[in-house]
Order: structure tokens, then C-alpha cells, then sequence
């Protein structure tokens, strides 16, 4: 347990940007599987419980929304099907392969599914907490 | 220690140089201690100084002493004033007898005072309060630990502070003379060579054997722990020394100076300048390199002279992050097509040009491209590595230069302004501009992404340290951060106003859990010291660690805001397990075995309170949570500990 926190800041940030969707070129990869470039229909309340169960809210968090540490930002407004299960089935950076033996392609689209329900954040000027804050250097 | 604007309270480099000079004499038997004695052993009539010494075996300390039951002059006063001597303000204790002579000295002869005892209930919390202390006083802490037993409990904290390269006295008890060992438990508390468990990850360590010794050789530790690299040092306080009367004449206290830190040599500076002037991607990469506020102020003023962005390890406070030239989070865009990279005090040079990622194979892969010329200015390079791997995987810079890189910055400075030339300069603004604007869409992309998910249960971690920020926006000189927020994917540095010194202190150095709370109670004592009440965005299973550092805060009342991101897991260890799964596809439901912290879910509000500490929680509702901060805030700003259990996202 102690020897798990070994990645010191530098390390996260390159991490976060290893596992980074989208400029990876995914799309083009070999996927292992079925995957086309049109998601197949998919069911947004089984994807939810599969998002949990596969364990990838553990580091793109229960509604996708990311962090900074261990997995980008995937919701609201994910990538297109085709790059997202290439890059679940072979991904560039560190994140771990899930193949189609234990996350079938119709999970992937039912994931896909509800990743696509996730609605969109609400506009940071309504957010009391983060209304007010700079975006410019104050120095 | 005087602070006049909120930033020269702190540094490593002053406030201790003359402590313990110019103090004469000690030993001599004018504490409160000898004039408090007890009569009843005067009722019993005197005892022939014959007598006693056939009885005691100890013919010299007759000559010392009063009577037959009684200690005047006992030597732990002596080692009292030395700590009092060399600036130690704090002791903390978890007691035990074989230092229960320097207990009484200090409690009583010294008024508990200069040092003031700190009561904890485990030697791991004594070690990393001391670490959280450093960094924020700008001085050591000193821990009293047991022997043996006491040494093992604290050992791992002492690793941590070794590993992030802070100052730390640990005086360990011990009896040194077989002879003079009660039977049973004091043979189990003692060792012959008791720091050797320790030895791989202290800087120093001395067994004085006489009183004489004991102040010159603690003398040397203090200064060989405040000498760059920082690190733990460790005495051994022998208990009969300790107990027994002083003999002869009056011991004197051994005059303290500083060690002036080691610089990097000026010619070498001096090719580092026209480097740096000559290249078109600089980065600069600060690591362990700011250890006073003025070290701060003259990294912005290097980076500005050139321009240049500043990776910024959080290691220390290194860069405002308001700065347009603060730039850890794109590390890796900077790093990738840097020319020319700069590193200060780095610990880990190799993982900031490479990396061997989590894959099959691990295979190493390298970051910057061909030609790009690295410097290190590091006062590592003094320091021996050997069982313990803290120092990395080795990478060969283009140019080594040994030295502390923070004290080093002035004649950087001036290295690169006799180099800069006009052409240079001329390019500065515009510069400044990219960076200006890189800038401002970073953070106005933080600000979206901080938005994702913002009413989600569990609570977003974004929501968890905004709400908090919000709470306090308005108290900008008035806290620090006594966490390290790298769990918190870094919020605060994201998204907070820290420009101050004393905003941030920093990690745990080894990643030993378990530092957290503790630490964050010492760094929190040195706070409030300076005026200020202080924030700990704390795991929960690192406080399960340690969690009587609550009764610590309880008993001193100190002023902390404890925010628990309870994901309800070791979730790193969660996240591994899970990596194992996938890759030898044998599927992810076990992965909770181990690693989950549920049945039961811990009221982690209700042992907080146990303790003696307001608390709420557990708070599931994000609509809860400013309300609960709100409440919580009063506590604090009344100068007591306050701590909310949040049930947060895992990362």
C-alpha cells in the first residue's frame, strides 16, 4: 500500500496526457472487434451499471467527467464510437486494454449510450463557486 | 519569528544561525527543578556519603547529590537548554522511559518552554508532524522517541522526510551501559547501535556517551540537517545520562552557526546563462528548489528576465500560480520541445525527460528530443544513495552542477544578465504574450472542466475544492494548505489564488500513507503560529493510518479545516488491482477485494468527534456541502479543528 502513490506531479501530468482520447489516432487502429464507424444502438441505463462494473469510473469518474490524475474527461460529449472502442480495445497510453472477452462490443455500446445521455455541464457563470474566478495572470 | 508581510517567517536560512551562540554555561543548579525538591528523605536523617556509595556503587554522584534518594543537577537539564539553545520551539512526545529523564527536564526544568512538549499517541504521527512543521516554520521540529520500539513506529514518517529532503531532530532513548538496565523491558527497549534500523535514510546520526558530547554532537546534527540537503538527524539520549546528576564543572553549551548552504560554481553559471540566453524553447523545472520565500521571488524574477515557463513540481513553493509563466500542467507539450531544459534540485531528473510507462514490458521511453541540452543544479549530488531508491533512476544531464539550486538563484540571476543580449530581450514581449494567453486558456479550461458534473453524488472533486475556496476566497493571507492536493488532481493550483509562500507545503516525499493528517497537524502548529488557520484536503484511508492526530489538533486547538475526499477506498491500489484484471483479462468484479473500505462504511465524523473535533458527515448531497463548510469555517476562525467527511468521486 505504501509503495502506490509512487507518481510524483510531473509524472501525473504526462500520465493524464499519455491517456488523452482523440489525438491518439485510435480510429485507425485494429480493434480486435466488430467496431464500426456508427455506434450501435445501445442502452444508456445498462451502460451506466457496465460503466460501473468494468471499472472505468475508477479513473474517468462515475459520470466521465476526468481528472487530472489518472484519466481524461469522456463526458458529456464523447468522442465518436469508432475511436472510443479502438482505443478501449488497444489504447496508445497506459490505460488498460479491456478486450472484447471481458467487455463485449454490445457493453461498449451501451456505455457509449450512456456516455451520450450525460447531459451537458451547466454554463460556469451560474455556479456560485466558480463564478468570479480569473482567467487571466495576476502578475 | 517576526513577520512583517506575511513571507519572511520561513526560511531555512535564518532565524537559527545565532541561536545557541553566545550561551555560556549550563549545568549548574539553578533550575526549578532543584528548587522544588521534595522533604520527605530529610526526615530520614543523613546518610554517610560511605554509605551511599556502597549502597550505589556511584561514589562520584554522592558528591552531587543531596541525599541517597534524590538527583540534583540531573543531566537532562543540560540536554534541555541545548535544545532551548539551538531554537527548538516544539518536542513532540509520545512518552517512554528511556527518555523519561528529558521528559521531566523538559516539562519542569524548562517550564515547557522552548522546547513546548506536543502530546501524540504514536511516534508516526511525532515523525511527519515534524515534516508538515519544517516546511511551514522554516525550521526543525524535534521528536522524543522510544528506543527500539518507538524508532520502528516512527521510522516510516522519518522516511518521508528524508525523501523530501526536510530537517527533523529525532532524539531516541536508549541505555546504553547493559549494567545499569533494569531486567525485562528495558532490555527490550534498548539496541547497541539503535539507529542502525534508521541509518539508510538519515543524514547523521550520534551516540554521545557523556553530557560534553551530547552538546557538541547534537550541535553537529542540528547543523548537518539544516545544510542542504535537508534531511532527519538523529541522537541518542542515553537514560543514565540523562538521569544522573552532572559531575564537575559547569558544561558549556556549544556555540551553533549555520553552515552556509553549497553554491554552484560560478563559471559553470555562467555557461548555464548564455545556454539559456541562446535557446528558443527554454523550460525550467523546479523541483525541491524554493526553500524561503525569497527563493521564490528570485525564481519569478529569473523566469521573467527570460521569459522562460516554470514547471513547478509542487514539491515546494516554488511559482505563484498566477504567474502567466506557471506551467505544470503542460508539462509535457513544454518538455517534449524544450531545447534547452533547466532543472533545480530535481529528485527526479530521468521521469522529467522519460518514463517507463505502466505497460507490458515497461519499456523506457524518452520525452525530449535529440540535441536538447539538459541541466541539473542539485545539492543532491552531495548526498550518497544506497538501499533506499528515493533518488531515482539515474540520467545523465549535459550538465551537472553541484549545488542548493535555491541559493544558487542570485548569481544565476546575474549569470544571465551579464549573457542576455538585445536581440534576446527584444524577443521578451512577445513572449510574454503566448504565455499570457496559453495561460488564460488553460485556466478558462479548468474553469469548464471544474463545471463537469458539478450536482453529481458522489461529489465531484472539483466541486469538493471549490466549494472549499469559495469559503475562504476572501481570507487570502489569512491560510495554507498543509496538504499536498496531487489526489485532488491539483484544484487549488488550478484554479485558487496562490501566490504566497506560505499557500502551499508541499507532499510527503516518499508517498508513505499515513503522512497526511500528521503532517498536516504540524505544518498547521507552524500556521497558527504565523496568524493563520490552515486547510487539509485529507484521504480517508490515509487517515485511517493515523487517525489520533485527531486528538493531537483536539488537545492543542489547533486551528485546521480537515475536508476528507472519502472515496471509500485505497483507490490507487483499487485502480492497480484493476489494471492486473484487464490485463490477464480475467474481469474486474474482484477488484474490490482489499481494497474498498466498506462494510462497514466508517463514520469517520463520529471518530472525529471521539477525538474531541467538531465534525459533520458523512455529506453525500453536494448541496450539503457549503453549508457544512460554512459551519465548519466558524470553528476554525475561533482556533480550533473542524473536520468534514465528504463522500467524494474517487479522483
Amino acid at each position: 500500500m505504501k509503495r502506490a502513490l509512487q507518481a510524483a506531479l510531473v509524472a501525473m501530468v504526462f500520465i493524464a496526457a499519455t491517456l488523452s482520447f482523440g489525438a491518439h489516432g485510435a480510429a485507425g487502429q485494429s480493434t480486435g472487434s466488430t467496431a464500426s464507424a456508427v455506434a450501435p444502438p445501445g442502452d444508456a441505463a445498462r451502460g451506466k451499471a457496465a460503466f460501473l462494473k468494468f471499472g472505468c469510473y475508477e479513473c474517468h469518474g462515475t459520470a466521465g467527467q476526468g481528472n487530472a490524475f489518472s484519466g481524461p474527461t469522456i463526458a458529456p460529449h464523447p468522442i465518436a464510437y469508432a475511436a472510443l472502442i479502438a482505443y478501449i480495445r488497444r489504447p496508445a497510453g497506459q490505460m488498460p486494454a479491456q478486450s472484447a472477452v471481458i467487455v463485449p462490443d454490445a457493453a461498449v455500446a451501451d456505455i457509449y449510450a450512456y456516455l451520450q445521455s450525460i447531459p451537458a455541464s451547466k454554463p460556469v457563470g451560474t455556479i456560485h463557486a466558480l463564478s468570479g474566478i480569473s482567467t487571466a495572470p495576476q502578475r | 519569528m517576526k513577520r512583517s508581510d506575511g513571507v519572511d517567517r520561513r526560511s531555512f536560512l535564518t532565524g537559527i544561525a545565532s541561536a545557541g551562540a553566545g550561551v555560556a554555561v549550563a549545568g549548574t543548579n539553578t533550575g526549578p527543578a532543584q528548587a522544588a525538591g521534595p522533604d520527605a528523605p530529610a526526615k530520614l536523617g543523613p546518610i554517610s556519603p560511605q554509605l551511599a556509595a556502597a549502597e550505589t556503587g556511584d561514589p562520584a554522584g554522592v558528591a552531587t547529590s543531596p541525599d541517597r534518594w534524590h538527583v540534583a543537577n540531573p543531566g537532562s537539564d543540560y540536554m534541555q537548554r541545548m535544545l532551548a539553545g539551538l531554537g527548538y520551539e516544539y518536542v513532540t512526545c509520545m512518552p517512554g522511559s528511556t527518555f523519561r529523564g528529558l521528559h521531566e527536564s523538559i516539562i519542569t526544568f524548562g517550564m515547557n518552554k522552548n522546547p513546548e512538549m506536543l502530546s501524540v499517541a504514536h511516534e508516526e504521527i511525532s515523525a511527519a508532524m515534524a515534516h508538515g512543521y519544517a516546511k511551514m516554520a522554516g525550521k526543525p521540529m524535534a521528536i522524543l522517541v522510544h528506543s527500539t520500539v518507538g524508532l520502528q513506529h516512527a521510522s516510516m514518517a522519518m522516511y518521508n522526510a528524508y525523501a523530501d529532503r526536510v530537517p527533523m531532530l529525532v532524539l531516541v532513548g536508549n541505555i546504553s551501559d547493559s549494567s545499569k538496565r533494569r531486567p525485562g523491558i528495558e532490555w527490550f527497549h534498548t539496541a547497541s547501535d539503535v539507529a542502525a534500523m534508521v541509518r539508510g535514510f538519515i543524514k547523521h546520526d550520534a551516540l554521545p556517551l557523556s553530557l560534553q558530547s551530547f552538546g557538541e554532537e547534537i550541535t553537529k546534527a542540528h547543523a548537518m540537517s539544516l545544510t542542504p540537503p535537508f534531511g532527519p538527524v538523529l541522537v541518542v539520549v542515553d537514560g543514565e545520562l540523562a538521569e544522573s546528576p552532572v559531575e564537575g564543572a559547569p558544561l558549556a553549551l556549544p556555540p551553533f552557526s549555520r553552515v552556509q548552504p553549497p553554491v554552484a560554481d560560478p563559471a559553470a553559471l555562467a555557461k548555464v546563462a548564455t545556454l539559456l540566453v541562446g535557446a528558443t524553447q527554454p523550460v525550467i523545472y523546479a523541483d525541491r528548489c524554493a526553500n524561503t520565500p525569497d527563493q521564490m521571488a528570485q525564481l519569478v524574477q529569473l523566469a521573467e528576465l527570460l521569459q522562460v515557463p516554470v514547471i513547478d513540481s509542487m514539491n515546494r513553493p516554488n511559482f505563484p500560480n498566477t504567474h502567466h509563466l506557471y506551467s505544470p500542467f503542460n508539462a509535457r507539450q513544454l518538455v517534449t520541445r524544450a531545447d534547452v531544459i533547466l532543472a533545480l534540485d530535481a529528485d527526479d531528473l530521468f521521469s522529467l525527460v522519460g518514463d517507463v510507462p505502466d505497460t507490458v514490458g515497461r519499456p523506457t521511453v524518452m520525452r525530449i528530443k535529440p540535441g536538447t541540452k539538459v541541466v541539473n543544479i542539485s545539492s543532491l549530488y552531495l548526498l550518497g544513495d544506497g538501499n533506499y531508491q528515493d533518488q531515482q533512476r539515474f540520467f545523465q544531464p549535459d550538465m551537472a552542477i553541484a549545488g542548493d539550486s535555491g541559493a544558487s538563484l542570485p548569481y544565476l540571476i546575474e549569470a544571465v544578465q551579464r549573457a542576455m543580449t538585445s536581440e534576446r530581450q527584444a524577443q521578451n514581449a512577445q513572449r510574454e504574450a503566448a504565455f499570457r494567453s496559453a495561460y488564460a486558456s488553460r485556466r478558462k479550461a479548468d474553469l469548464q472542466a471544474a463545471a463537469i458534473g458539478w450536482d453529481l453524488a458522489p461529489i465531484t472533486v472539483a466541486r469538493l475544492c471549490m466549494e472549499v475556496w469559495d469559503a475562504i476566497k476572501n481570507d487570502a493571507g489569512a491560510f495554507s494548505i498543509v496538504s499536498d492536493s496531487a489526489l485532488q488532481s491539483s484544484w487549488p493550483q488550478r484554479l485558487w489564488t496562490l501566490d504566497k509562500y506560505y499557500h502551499t507545503n508541499g507532499g510527503s516525499g516518499a508517498y508513505g500513507i499515513g503522512y497526511g493528517m500528521p503532517a498536516a497537524v504540524g505544518a498547521a502548529i507552524a500556521a497558527r503560529d504565523q496568524g493563520r488557520y490552515s486547510i487539509n484536503f485529507q484521504g480517508d484511508g490515509d487517515l485511517l493510518c493515523s487517525p489520533a492526530s485527531l486528538w493531537t489538533l483536539a488537545h492543542h486547538q489547533i486551528p485546521l479545516l480537515t475536508v476528507v475526499h472519502n472515496n471509500r477506498a485505497w483507490h490507487q491500489e483499487l485502480m492497480h488491482v484493476q489494471r492486473m484484471a484487464d490485463r490477464r483479462q480475467r474481469g474486474p468484479d474482484r477488484a474490490h477485494i482489499g481494497t474498498v473500505i466498506t462494510d462497514p462504511e466508517i463514520d469517520l465524523a463520529r471518530v472525529a468527534t471521539g477525538f474531541g473535533v467538531y465534525a459533520e458527515g458523512p455529506i453525500v448531497s453536494p448541496s450539503d456541502l457549503a453549508p457544512a463548510l460554512s459551519r465548519a469555517m466558524k470553528v476554525v476562525k475561533s482556533g480550533k479543528p473542524a473536520l468534514l467527511d465528504v463522500v467524494a468521486q474517487g479522483r
